[in-house]
C-alpha cells in the first residue's frame, strides 16, 4: 500500500469509526491533534445530520430531537455513504427503521420515512414527455391488444399502514401531530410531479392494482384481466380505458408502446419504458 | 443552449441557489455570471434544471464540483464524469472547477474536501489524474485550494508549492479562493501574502471569496457569514498580484436576501478597481 494510501485509509478510519487518529500522522503540537482531527470528525457528523435531516423532517418531528440525534447516530454508523451525492445518502432510511431495534418496535417509522422520502423522489426525479390528453383516443382497436404504457421518471407507487398523509399536512399547517392511525389493510399511494411541483393522493385498490402491472410492464389486457377482480366483465374495458384517460390527464403518462415486447419491433409514441423503480438515483435537491 | 455560450464569464458573479432562483430570474440583478454546483443540476429534469435552463438564458453561467475527489486513491468515478460531461454539454460553461483535495477512499464518500499531504507521490498521482480529466472532459479543468485544518507530518512542500506545480505538470488551471487561503494561513501560522504571491498568474482564472466562522483557535470554512475586512484586504492584494480574475461570493448557509449579496458583490467590484488602479500607478 502506498503512504498516500495509507494516509487515506487512516484518515476515513478514523472518521467513520472513530479511535486516536494516529495512523493519520498529524503535523501538530502534541495534544493538537486530536482537536485537529476533531474538527473533520465534527463535520463529517454534522453534514450527514443536516443531509437526513433535510430529506426526514416528519421522522424528526415524530421522534423528537434526541431520539432523532440518536437514530442518525445510528444510521450513519450502520450505512456509510457510497454515492458521490449526498442526496441519496439516507436512502435506505425506511429499511433501516424496519429491520434494526429498537426502532423496528415502532413500525409506523418505515412509513414516515417512505412517505418523505418518495415525495423527494417524485421531485426531483428527471424530466420526461407526458402525452397528451386525447392521445389514445383514437387507437384502432387492435391497437389495445398490445398496447403497453411508458410512465414519467417522477410516478411512484407506495403502500402504507399508517395515516402518515394526515402526520405530514399537520407537520406542514404547524399543528401537532394527529394520533397515529393504523389501516386495517394497507392504503395505496401514487407520488408524481407536474410543473415542477411534487403531488401524491391515495387510490382506488383497483386503480393501484391496475397502476402496478403498468408500472411492471404489462399490457393493457393483462391490466384488464387484473380489472375482472373487482368489477364485471362487460364492465371492465369501460373502467380500464377510464383509468387510462386519468393517468394521461394527471401527468402520469410519458408515451404508450404497441406491439409485441421484447422483440424490438415496438411503436412507441413517446419515450421508451421505464420500469417502476426508475429514477430512484438521480440529482440533489 | 443559451445566448451566452462565446462569454467568458468575466467580472463579477454569485453562486446560483435555490433560495434565490426566482429573485434572479425576475430581476435579472447586475450580475455578471453565477456558478454552480455541477452535482446540484446533473438529472435532467425538476426545479433545478428548470431554473438553470432560465438562468443561462439571461446569465454565463460556470460549473462548479465537489465530488470529483481528484487526490483519492480510488479509480476515477467515470459515471460521476459522464454525468459531469453531459452537465456541460447543457450549460457550456465557460469554466469547469473542483477542489484539489479526496472526498473519500475504498468506495467510501466522507462529503468533505480533505487535504492532501503534499508530497511527491501526491503531486504525481494527482497530475495524472488531472491529465486524465481533462483528457475525458476535452478542456482544462479549474483546481480550488480548500481550508484545512490538519497537515500530515509527512508533507515535503509548501500547499502553494504543491497547487502550483499541479497546475504545471497537468496543465490545468487554478481557481483561487482568498477566504480559504486566510482560513488556512490562520490554521496553520504561515503567511497568506506569501501564498498568494506563489500563485502562477497566468493560470489563476477564477477567485472564490466567502465568510467563514470562528471554533475557538481556529477558522472554518462555512460560507455562512460576510466576507470579513482582513479577507477584503487579502483580495485586494490577489488582484494587485494576479490581475483582473473573474470572482464570485459564494454563500451556502444563512442565506440572505439576493439583493444583500449583489451589494456584497458591489464592494468586490470597487475593491478590486481600486487594486488595479493602484497596480498600475
Amino acid at each position: 500500500m502506498s503512504a498516500l494510501a495509507g494516509l487515506q485509509r487512516g484518515l476515513s478510519d478514523f472518521l467513520l469509526h472513530g479511535g486516536d487518529g494516529c495512523a493519520v500522522g498529524v503535523a501538530a503540537a502534541p495534544g493538537e491533534a486530536g482537536t485537529r482531527l476533531g474538527i473533520y470528525a465534527n463535520a463529517y457528523r454534522l453534514r450527514l445530520h443536516e443531509a437526513l435531516a433535510t430529506d426526514y423532517t416528519l421522522l424528526a418531528a415524530w421522534l423528537g430531537e434526541a431520539r432523532f440525534v440518536q437514530l442518525l447516530d445510528e444510521y450513519i454508523a450502520a450505512h456509510p455513504s457510497h454515492h458521490f451525492n449526498i442526496r441519496w445518502f439516507g436512502c435506505r432510511m425506511a429499511e433501516f427503521v424496519a429491520g434494526s431495534a429498537p426502532w423496528s418496535d415502532e413500525p409506523i417509522l418505515a412509513d414516515l420515512a417512505e412517505f418523505e422520502w418518495a415525495q423527494g423522489l417524485s421531485f426531483d426525479a428527471p424530466d420526461g414527455p407526458l402525452l397528451e390528453a386525447g392521445a389514445v383516443a383514437g387507437l384502432p382497436a387492435v391497437a389495445w391488444e398490445t398496447l403497453r404504457i411508458s410512465f414519467h421518471p417522477a410516478v411512484h407507487r407506495r403502500d402504507f399502514h399508517w395515516n402518515v398523509h394526515e402526520l405530514w399536512h399537520a407537520l406542514l399547517e404547524g399543528r401537532p401531530l394527529p394520533p397515529p392511525l393504523e389501516y386495517v389493510v394497507p392504503v395505496p399511494w401514487l407520488f408524481w410531479r407536474r410543473e415542477r411541483r411534487s403531488y401524491y393522493t391515495s387510490l382506488d385498490r383497483d386503480a393501484a392494482r391496475a397502476l402496478d402491472l403498468a408500472l411492471d410492464g404489462a399490457d393493457f389486457p393483462a391490466v384488464c384481466m387484473a380489472l375482472r377482480a373487482w368489477w364485471p366483465d362487460d364492465v371492465v374495458p369501460e373502467r380500464a380505458a377510464s383509468l387510462l384517460k386519468s393517468w394521461v390527464n394527471e401527468g402520469f403518462v410519458s408515451g404508450i408502446c404497441l406491439g409485441a415486447v421484447p422483440r424490438g419491433a415496438a411503436r412507441c409514441a413517446a419515450a421508451s419504458f421505464r420500469s417502476r423503480h426508475s429514477g430512484e438515483f438521480g440529482p440533489a435537491r | 443552449m443559451g445566448t451566452y455560450n462565446s462569454l467568458p464569464a468575466a467580472g463579477f458573479g454569485l453562486g446560483l441557489r435555490r433560495q434565490h432562483y426566482r429573485d434572479v430570474v425576475e430581476t435579472q440583478p447586475r450580475v455578471d455570471w453565477f456558478e454552480i454546483i455541477s452535482e446540484n443540476y446533473m438529472e435532467a429534469g425538476g426545479r433545478p434544471r428548470y431554473y438553470l435552463e432560465q438562468v443561462r438564458a439571461h446569465y454565463p453561467v460556470v460549473m462548479h464540483g465537489v465530488s470529483l475527489s481528484i487526490g483519492s486513491v480510488d479509480p476515477l468515478n467515470y459515471d460521476y464524469l459522464h454525468k459531469l460531461r453531459d452537465l456541460a454539454a447543457f450549460v457550456e460553461p465557460a469554466r469547469i472547477s473542483d477542489h484539489l483535495c479526496w472526498t473519500g477512499v475504498d468506495h467510501t464518500n466522507l462529503h468533505d474536501l480533505l487535504p492532501l499531504p503534499y508530497t511527491e507521490e501526491a503531486l504525481q498521482h494527482v497530475a495524472g489524474r488531472v491529465s486524465q480529466v481533462q483528457e475525458f472532459l476535452g478542456r482544462r479543468l479549474l483546481l480550488e485550494n480548500v481550508s484545512s485544518y490538519l497537515s500530515y507530518a509527512e508533507s515535503e512542500m509548501t500547499e502553494w508549492d504543491f497547487l502550483a506545480e499541479v497546475a504545471t505538470r497537468a496543465d490545468c488551471h487554478i481557481l483561487l479562493d482568498v477566504n480559504n487561503v486566510y482560513v488556512s494561513a490562520h490554521n496553520h501560522g504561515f503567511d497568506p501574502r506569501r501564498y498568494i504571491k506563489a500563485m502562477p498568474a497566468a493560470r489563476v482564472q477564477q477567485i472564490h471569496l466567502a465568510g467563514h466562522s470562528v471554533a475557538g483557535a481556529h477558522l472554518i470554512d462555512t460560507h455562512d457569514a460576510a466576507i470579513v475586512d482582513p479577507v477584503w484586504d487579502l483580495y485586494a492584494y490577489a488582484v494587485g498580484q494576479l490581475g483582473a480574475v473573474a470572482t464570485m461570493i459564494e454563500r451556502d448557509d444563512n442565506i440572505p436576501p439576493l439583493a444583500a449579496l449583489v451589494q456584497e458583490l458591489a464592494l468586490a467590484r470597487r475593491i478590486a478597481a481600486d487594486a488595479s488602479h493602484e497596480c498600475v500607478a
